[in-house]
């Protein structure tokens, strides 16, 4: 019988498919779907701050839209103060109810004290943990870096102080020192660790020359930087580790576990294939260990860590990069050709 | 003085409902205005969780009716908790019977009044007293309050002494003058009101209430033999009153450092004359009286503070030694009467005095009265004036008014007055609101902000006016001077005096997109004359522009604003955008340092783009005075359109105003440069619209609110029956864009026919359409026994044949019978010409009554506060009858004119005044109530989905001889979307089965059919995609997402249960 449970946060998942934060949780027959189909936990979708307070002054529009029009109306509806995160708050609890598998909430917020103030209150909805969600837009040319850095850990720091269930940070990927700044998260008591933030970012329209907001799916080349990361970070955290960005096949799962996550997140390829992939990723694992004879995660986690291969001088080292640029025929090594999914994406 | 003071910027609504909020257990109420604010503050602040002195929260219940309203409050008194309401005018005259009760009772309660005009020959939403006056007689303390800061004063003093006394009160100010005039106050707080409050009264209060643990009956039947000696037993709570205000007045001035008299004296203290007056005219008498005692005139003023009960001997001992002419003044009318109450109450109190006393009336329904006016009083008694005068309109038929011949200018020195001209969307208003807020609460100044709004509910104008000093300001008039002037709507340019009053070397500021080159042009020749001979510094703004640019869209209030605060000179500049910034700030801090920064952007680029316009010596052009009626469109529309449309009807003298309110129809059009509406073409083509005119409309340009659902009902149905017929009007959307003075959309075709249109009151349209149809049917009765009469008595064969043709032709109203009516009526007058002594009795008769060969089609129109509320139990009783009437309910789910106050037709879940955490129940099923009488014809019909389906229930109602009740859904913007969407949203309320769709036809039975018709399609869509579509809705979701989705979820239910309910009338 193989074992496909592991270990997230403190908290126990009977396999490391964890469904990332996105539309797709929001409806309770999906969140239902889900867990039948297999996934182990879920991220509900993100408490952003912005749309809060975007929601707020559209509503205080929507009701002043006929402010002052004639003497016997001057105002059409009572006054009415938007309830700040309680919606998000109420489908959150309504999520957790649907379904056995831990939910976990995931925030971001702009000032500290929302920080505090949110997520107090998703710790007392039953959420399993709560996911940091550090999304940084930054189009300030002055702001110092350790200032960033620093308002983060703090951040971290009084929520860990503020609430008593697991927190994860989900990475971004742009830090000056990636592995520095995990270092102090883990030090803050981060309980996980997600490789990483996928970024929103508009697109230009050449044709209307304006913005547009594309979906953001990852592609399957996305995962190298969590799979190289996963890596790094492996018995080298007290954290989880679940790598985030690209993994669409069991096979892609199956890496990141090699390199030493403990999870997954997937969104875009359910997306892509339907939710019934999980059931597709988990068989193909399950095959792939009773054909290298492994019983648990555990008898592979970490085998192409950083930490389990320092026999290969050049496996986590800038060496690493240069051997790509030399060893350029080698290039298949490096990007195994899988002409179905390739074909795939170039169908997408 | 124990309080430190805390000065607070807020209008007299607020003023008085905080002082209501603190001392109550329970506010009974129903909206009117300019009450309502006053009860929706109150709802505001008990959603909140504001406490009262008691530490409770106020429990503020909407009823059906100001009556419904004051038996609740008869109730609450009787079952000890302490009550309050708001109201005025009509409401107050439907609480009346109990107030009665209430003061003969010895309940102690306030009810807080916004004093306004009374409906007569027309209705009047404006101030004065004829409200309160009719309630002098109930027993219960009439205290009147003059300006904001004694809304709040003596409301507390009301109802402490109220709980003292035993006697319920009535506290008064002036409706709009008052009660929405924003003003800067000494704020009393709760802490201090407590200490005021000696508990022994609300416990002895408390004892009284109605409890079997000691039981009694109260207030049975009394006879001739005791009633009389009952009524005498309260004389002694009267005698006492005027002590126990009077202390409340000394312990509030001890506890707040403010002095109030039960009567106030101001002016010389050897005056020989004297005005008295109440209400928002004493401040500006006061100011007045500054201005001529400063010259040395001899003149003082009364303020009457408690007008009942009236203290006599505190009346007298206020009156100097030395006076010699009295005139009263009095807000209101009593026609017939020897004078208005308060002069009789003074002549009766002054009978042993020698003194000349004369009253005269002034201010009715908000009209003017200035401090020119004041002088005028003066100067009438000066010259031996006459009783019975009126002041502030010219009487040029009975000729009781006195002229104003004098200009004064009696406004305290240092004063800046500021005008702005605005357009009812474009923030104007809210904006000087803002400015007159921050200026107030950030700044040691005193402001007044008052505004004026058109009566057309889209497109009309705004005139705000604004005051800031450095002394409390008593001038309770429009500006009649301005330092600083801004138009925000360029096209006003030619229509009204935009520069009306503006001060030497003043300021003028045009929002516009022309280039301050090009400016100058753009003014009337009178305009540029103005701005040269009074040295006025002209600047322009391009508002939009700035607006659009820093990403704020259509809404240039931040723009407007920072000119404002930039040009008119009220503080230094820099202080000023500073101050406005800061504003701003703690407006959006919640809503994100972005929109902040947006705002501020704005500012910024404001002062940037100010540009002063450099006056040309010479003008080569300007611009032409706008015709606003067309030229040769008669008397009506030159003499009274025109200056009214100008905003100078205050001219308009008595003799050409019509003598009982009633305007000729199709003058909406005169406003459109005399170009007709649209005529419905469409019902032409029905196969079951026989016969009806589609040449011209009968219904045209309402001055309804962009996109509004009621008008395209009233549009078909006035095109299928207008020539015959009868409007009964409940007051409403539908009477105020129907029938505002002097234009209505209702109008004649080409042979002079059209809807006769009239409105009575909310309460009681019902009753009063079917009153019309009980006159029609006895003048056709009276017609058709005078044409029998004939018939046997004439040899006139012509007129015999058509005669009898018309008989023949009795329940017909087809172009045949209209032709033959038409016929008979050509051969009358010579027939009587002709005829023997006898029959030109009976032909004079036919001839009087000769209109009502065809039936008129009578119908009743109004909106579901008055169908499902006010009016629900005329309705009721009408729909019972047997009469052909036609009650069409244009159900916008909310009471729209008077602001979005719940009604029993507003939706489970929707928000709305008094429903602010959603409307917990579900909307009257009134289709399914009325259909159970099975003889009345019920339809519930949404045009936006099924235009022929609307049409065919015209129809069908019209033709059913007894009552019907046509339910139309009728978009509106208190459902809150974008009412171009209407026709898509309609859709989705029925095929999300929201709204039900059916005809219910008693006739169907008489042919062997099925009388109900279910014309709802199945439910296709989605319940929530139509709610997510509307802000009611989705303001809760936003608001409380819990109970949103608990009610929604009902509401859901609501639907399949009103289905299944319906569908049980298909069973029959």
């Amino acid at each position: 019988m193989i074992d496909l449970s592991t270990k997230y946060m403190g908290i126990k998942l009977k396999n490391p498919i964890i469904i990332g934060a996105s539309n797709l949780v929001q409806e309770a027959k999906n969140l239902k779907k889900l867990e039948e189909i297999g996934a182990s936990a879920i991220i509900y979708k993100s408490l952003f701050e912005e749309q809060i307070q975007l929601e707020s002054l559209e509503m205080q529009q929507d009701m002043e839209a006929y402010k002052d029009w004639d003497p016997e109306h001057a105002t059409l509806f009572p006054d009415l103060e938007h309830a700040g995160p309680a919606e998000y708050l109420l489908n959150l609890r309504e999520a957790i109810e649907t379904v056995k598998i831990p939910i976990i909430a995931s925030l971001n917020a702009v000032y500290e004290n929302s920080w505090l103030e949110y997520a107090k209150k998703i710790g007392e909805t039953g959420a399993a943990g709560l996911e940091l969600n550090f999304y940084h837009h930054n189009n300030d040319f002055d702001k110092v870096p350790n200032q960033i850095e620093q308002e983060q850990l703090q951040i971290l720091k009084k929520i860990k102080e503020t609430i008593n269930i697991p927190v994860s940070v989900k990475l971004s990927p742009y830090y000056t020192n990636t592995l520095r700044m995990v270092k102090q998260f883990d030090r803050a008591g981060a309980d996980a660790f997600i490789l990483f933030n996928r970024l929103f970012q508009p697109d230009i329209d050449i044709e209307k020359e304006e913005h547009h907001f594309p979906y953001n799916f990852s592609s399957r080349n996305d995962n190298r930087l969590a799979l190289r990361y996963a890596g790094l970070l492996y018995k080298k955290v007290k954290g989880s580790v679940c790598s985030n960005t690209g993994i669409h096949s069991g096979s892609d799962m199956i890496k990141m576990l090699l390199a030493g996550a403990d999870t997954v997140q997937i969104v875009s390829t359910l997306y892509r294939k339907g939710i019934t992939h999980i059931a597709t990723m988990l068989s193909s694992m399950e095959e792939w260990m009773i054909d290298k004879g492994y019983d648990k995660l555990d008898d592979f986690r970490g085998k192409l860590s950083n930490k389990n291969m320092q026999h290969d001088l050049h496996a986590y080292k800038r060496a690493q990069y240069v051997d790509i640029l030399l060893k350029s025929e080698n290039f298949n090594k490096y990007h195994p050709k899988d002409e179905e999914e390739m074909n795939w994406e170039d169908r997408w | 003085m124990s309080q430190e003071k805390k000065m607070i910027t807020c209008d007299g609504n607020t003023a008085a409902a905080n002082i209501a909020y603190a001392f109550s257990e329970v506010a009974a109420i129903y909206p009117i205005t300019p009450s309502s604010d006053m009860g929706e503050k109150a709802d505001a602040w008990s959603a909140a969780g504001k406490k009262n002195i008691f530490n409770e929260r106020l429990n503020v219940v909407e009823m059906q009716s100001e009556a419904g309203a004051a038996g609740a409050i008869h109730g609450t008194l009787t079952g000890g908790a302490l009550t309050t309401t708001f109201t005025a005018s009509q409401g107050l005259l439907l609480m009346l019977p109990n107030m009665y009760k209430i003061a003969g009772e010895l309940l102690p309660t306030v009810f807080h009044v916004s004093a306004r005009s009374i409906a007569a020959q027309s209705l009047s939403i404006f101030g004065d007293h004829s409200d309160v006056m009719s309630a002098r007689m109930t027993g219960f303390a009439l205290l009147s309050s003059a300006n904001v800061q004694e809304a709040q004063d003596l409301a507390a003093i009301a109802h402490l002494s109220s709980l003292e006394s035993s006697l319920p009160f009535l506290h008064f100010f002036d409706g709009f003058r008052t009660s929405h005039s924003i003003q800067k106050i000494e704020a009393v707080d709760y802490e201090t009101l407590r200490s005021m409050l000696n508990m022994q009264h609300v416990e002895n209060f408390r004892k009284g209430a109605l409890k079997p643990e000691d039981p009694v009956c109260k207030v049975g039947a009394q006879n001739p033999d005791v009633y009389f000696q009952g009524r005498e037993t309260v004389n002694r709570f009267y005698d006492a009153l005027p002590g126990i205000v009077k202390k409340y007045m000394a312990q509030y001035a001890k506890k707040t450092g403010r002095k109030y008299e039960l009567f106030e004296y101001t002016g010389a203290k050897d005056a020989e004359k004297i005005i008295i007056a109440m209400g928002s005219a004493v401040d500006t008498i006061d100011e007045t009286l500054d201005y001529l005692t400063a010259k040395g005139e001899k003149v003082g003023a009364i303020k009457v503070r408690l007008y009942r009960p009236f203290s006599v001997k505190d009346f007298i001992d206020k009156i100097p030694t030395t006076v010699k002419k009295i005139a009263v003044l009095d807000r209101t009318k009593e026609p017939g009467g020897i004078g208005e109450p308060l002069y009789l109450d003074t002549c009766a109190a002054l009978k042993d005095k020698d003194i000349k006393i004369i009253g005269g009336r002034y201010g009715l329904s908000s009209k003017e009265f200035t401090p020119s006016m004041v002088k005028a009083v003066f100067d009438h008694l000066d010259n031996n004036g006459w009783h019975d005068f009126t002041v502030g309109i010219n009487d040029d038929v009975t000729h009781r008014s006195i002229e104003v011949k004098e200009s004064i200018d009696t406004e305290q020195a240092g004063i800046v007055c500021c005008k702005f001209w605005g357009y009812g969307s474009d923030g104007t208003v809210s904006a000087n609101k803002n400015a007159v807020k921050i200026i107030g609460d950030k700044t040691d100044k005193y402001i007044q902000g008052y505004f004026q709004y058109d009566s057309n509910k889209s497109g009309g104008y705004t005139v705000s006016h604004l005051r800031f000093g450095d002394k409390p300001i008593k001038s309770e008039y429009l500006l009649t001077k301005a330092e600083f002037i801004a138009l925000h709507r360029q096209q006003y340019i030619g229509k009204y005096d935009i520069l009306e009053g503006i001060t030497t070397g003043g300021t003028f500021l045009l929002n516009t997109s022309k280039p301050p080159e090009k400016v100058f042009d753009l003014f009337t020749k009178s305009m540029q004359e103005t701005i040269r001979e009074k040295e006025i510094k002209v600047y322009v703004i391009d508002a939009s522009k700035i607006a659009k640019k820093v990403g704020l869209g259509g809404r240039i209030n931040s723009v407007m604003n920072t000119a404002f605060f930039k040009l008119s000179g009220v503080l230094p500049e820099k202080e000023a955008i500073e101050m406005i910034k800061k504003f701003v700030e703690e407006q959006f801090m919640r809503k994100g340092r972005e929109i902040v920064e947006m705002n501020w952007q704005a500012i910024d680029a404001t002062v940037e783009a100010i540009k002063e316009v450099t006056i040309p010596e010479v003008a080569e052009k300007f611009a032409e005075m706008q015709a606003v009626v067309p030229e040769g469109s008669g008397d009506f529309a030159e003499k009274i359109m025109d200056p009214v449309l100008r905003l100078k009807g205050d001219d308009i003298p008595v003799s050409l105003m019509p003598i009982n309110g009633a305007i000729p129809t199709g003058t909406k059009k005169l406003e459109r440069k005399g170009k007709p509406g649209n005529p419905i073409k469409w019902i032409e083509k029905l196969p079951f619209v026989n016969e009806c005119n589609i040449e011209d409309p009968y219904f045209e340009h309402p001055g309804c609110c962009l996109g509004c659902g009621e008008t395209p009902y009233i549009h078909v149905v006035t095109q299928m029956f207008g020539d015959r017929m009868m409007i009964a009007n409940a007051t409403g959307c539908t009477s105020i864009y129907g029938g505002t003075f002097p234009s209505t959309p209702y109008t004649k075709d080409a042979n002079g026919r059209g809807p006769a249109w009239a409105n009575s009151l909310f309460e009681d349209n019902a009753e009063y359409g079917y009153g019309m149809r009980l006159a029609v049917d006895a003048n056709r009765r009276q017609l058709k026994a005078n044409v029998n009469r004939l018939l046997v008595m004439t040899d006139n064969i012509k007129l015999s044949k058509a005669l009898q043709k018309a008989m023949s032709l009795w329940e017909e109203v087809t172009s045949e019978a209209k032709a033959t009516a038409e016929e008979v009526k050509k051969l009358l007058p010579a027939a009587h010409k002709k005829a023997d002594e006898k029959s030109k009795i009976v032909l004079a008769k036919i001839i009087e009554l000769q209109d009502y060969f065809v039936d008129k089609s009578v119908w009743i129109f109004g909106g579901d506060g008055w169908a499902y509320d006010i009016g629900f139990g005329g309705l009721d009783h009408v729909m019972a009858s047997d009469k052909n009437v036609n009650l069409l309910v244009l159900d916008t789910e909310v009471y729209s004119n008077t602001g979005g106050q719940a009604s029993k037709a507003t939706p489970r879940g929707a928000v709305a005044k008094f429903a602010a955490e959603g409307k917990k129940l579900g909307k009257k099923n009134l289709g399914l109530m009325m259909a159970s009488y099975g003889n009345a014809y019920v339809a519930s019909l949404n045009m936006g989905m099924n235009r022929e389906q609307t049409a065919q229930a015209f129809v069908e109602a019209e033709k059913h001889d007894g009552p019907s009740l046509i339910i139309a859904y009728s978009p509106c913007i208190a459902h809150g979307y974008d009412m171009k969407l209407n026709k898509k949203q309609s859709e989705k309320a029925s095929r999300s089965g929201y709204w039900p769709m059916y005809r219910f036809n008693p006739d169907l039975r008489k042919e062997g059919l099925n009388p109900f018709i279910w014309e709802t399609e199945e439910t296709v869509e989605e319940f929530n995609d139509f709610v997510t579509n509307e802000i009611r809705y989705r303001t809760l979701q936003r608001a409380n997402p819990e109970e949103a989705r608990r009610l929604l979820k009902l509401a859901k239910e609501d639907n399949r249960r009103r289905f299944e309910e319906l569908k049980q009338l298909d069973k029959e």
